[in-house]
């Protein structure tokens, strides 16, 4: 791991104030744990004792027998009572990690906003073809600002677009994960797009587009990349041999994710698809202060190391 | 008809297989010298940019003068250009412009043992224009040399080796790095000074 990272490892560690606070809340933990149990028994007794009288009602008194209706309405009544149940445990993981994120963010010069709406990256991320279409998107905690000097904007996105089968629609996820923005200390002018391999599939992507195929020498990046570019001298200006070493190293570090990057307009922006939420506090059934979920959630805060350092962005390097 | 359309097979697939193998080396040599445009208008950039590097180093380094009038001379030689129909000038002009990279990287470097000098400011916009330069020159020659790989595996395998040499397409020279560049770098020559 590299010196700036440890470096980061310290500062994302909860100091002695923030465990404090975290363990004056220890009676609200019980209480949000407390009122979600009784909650979630009253709904089960509410749903096993009603829901058979309701479904004799709707058989013998209006004779309903279509099993849209017989199953929807027990599923959208068995829906409201977990989100009933839930309601007080989802509002105290809320209100920790607001302010976690909040203070940590801080530590590294960032701002953080739990819920920031449109932040305007969705768009030019479709344009630049890092995400998908998608016909709706929900953004959660964005953190601006700059980052060992780099200007920053990231934000966790979940896309979903409306898929019409024969009568029925239903909603798809498209993309969920981060998408960054950060200034690239080279100069371009046109558009570099490097996105997963898809195989025999890559010839015919962008096909008639302004965007022209671009093969590169190391056989490790094209195995899990593949480069379009407007310009195909600028593409490998940008893409060094030394920076698409650290491309293959960023992959890695998210596993299981899906990273495609864009240099445009002077940025450098990049799209990790994780098929998953970030920054969530996984429970509150141990005690916060020394709760892995906590360090779970603040360890995430590492993936500003992870981009800036590991992709060397501080430097303007001729490599 | 049945035989007719056998002679047609017959005829029609050798040729389509041919005219798509020439279509093929005709593109690959075309994607080449295209290549080779992009460093040549890079290579100009340079060019345009060493004569301001060389005056501030006229006027700063006294050791230096015949590294400095080394790239003079390259400088000139390199403006003329080459025909890139001929391999061999081809690769003369390459491996000039080469030098003339390797002995700039010298008087850049040398740069640093004048600190005295009145002309910091100035050379080190210069060298920072030239560095740009320089990765923009090492991105096209990436490219050229890639096509030109492309190109020379056309020519040098069967079957399109045989429509290359019909129409005297030859393979051109990739663009490497100069013989001074090759040279591990000795920490100890830079505390020897």
């Amino acid at each position: 791991m590299s010196v700036a990272a440890t470096l980061s490892e310290k500062a994302v560690a909860l100091d002695a104030r923030q465990i404090a606070w975290l363990e004056s809340l220890e009676s609200d933990r019980l209480a949000a744990l407390k009122t979600w149990r009784s909650r979630a028994i009253l709904s089960a007794i509410g749903l096993l004792s009603a829901l058979p009288a309701f479904l004799y009602f709707l058989d013998v008194y209006l004779q309903v027998s279509d099993p849209r209706v017989k199953f929807g309405i027990p599923a959208v009544a068995a829906f409201g009572a977990y989100t009933f149940a839930m309601q007080p445990v989802r509002a105290f993981k809320s209100r920790v990690k607001s302010r976690l994120l909040s203070e940590i963010a801080g530590r590294f010069g960032l701002t953080y906003t739990a819920r920031p709406g449109g932040t305007g990256l969705e768009g030019r991320f479709l344009d630049v073809e890092l995400v998908s279409a998608y016909t709706s998107f929900k953004n959660e905690d964005r953190f601006q600002g700059h980052f060992q000097g780099i200007p920053l904007d990231l934000v966790e996105c979940h896309m979903e677009r409306i898929r019409f089968t024969g009568k029925r629609t239903r909603r798809v996820t498209t993309f969920r994960g981060l998408l960054a923005r950060l200034a690239f200390k080279k100069r371009f002018r046109g558009r570099t797009l490097v996105t997963n391999d898809q195989g025999l599939f890559n010839s015919f992507r962008f096909m008639g587009g302004n965007l022209g195929r671009v093969k590169l020498e190391d056989p490790v990046f094209e195995g899990i990349f593949e480069v379009y570019s407007t310009d195909q001298v600028e593409a490998r200006y940008l893409l060094t041999p030394a920076f698409m070493e650290r491309l293959v190293e960023l992959s890695s570090h998210f596993k299981r994710a899906t990273v495609r990057v864009a240099f445009d307009a002077g940025d450098l922006l990049i799209a990790i698809d994780k098929r998953k939420p970030s920054f969530e506090i996984a429970s509150i059934a141990k005690p916060l202060a020394d709760s892995p979920a906590i360090k779970e959630l603040t360890q995430e805060l590492l993936i500003f190391d992870a981009i800036v350092s590991t992709l060397n962005l501080t430097q303007k390097t001729r490599v | 008809m049945a035989v007719a359309l056998g002679e047609l097979l017959a005829v029609g697939i050798p040729a389509a297989i041919l005219f798509f193998l020439y279509v093929r080396l005709i593109q690959k040599r075309n994607a080449a010298l295209g290549a080779l445009s992009s460093i040549d208008v890079q290579l100009k950039q340079r060019r345009d940019l060493i004569p301001n590097i060389l005056a501030i180093a006229k006027e700063t380094m006294t050791r230096e003068i015949e590294l400095i009038e080394r790239v003079t001379e390259l400088r000139a030689s390199a403006a003329a250009g080459a025909n890139v129909k001929d391999p061999e000038m081809l690769k003369r002009y390459l491996d000039t412009e080469a030098e003339i990279s390797s002995l700039m990287q010298g008087i850049l470097a040398s740069f640093e043992n004048y600190p005295e000098t009145r002309f910091i400011e100035a050379m080190t916009q210069a060298q920072q224009s030239y560095e740009e330069v320089e990765a923009h020159i090492s991105a096209a020659r990436r490219f050229y040399n890639a096509s030109a790989e492309d190109l020379k595996n056309a020519v040098e395998i069967f079957p399109s080796s045989l429509i290359a040499s019909f129409l005297k397409i030859r393979a051109m020279p990739f663009f490497e790095i100069s013989e001074a560049d090759r040279k591990p770098v000795s920490a100890a020559e830079f505390f020897a000074a």
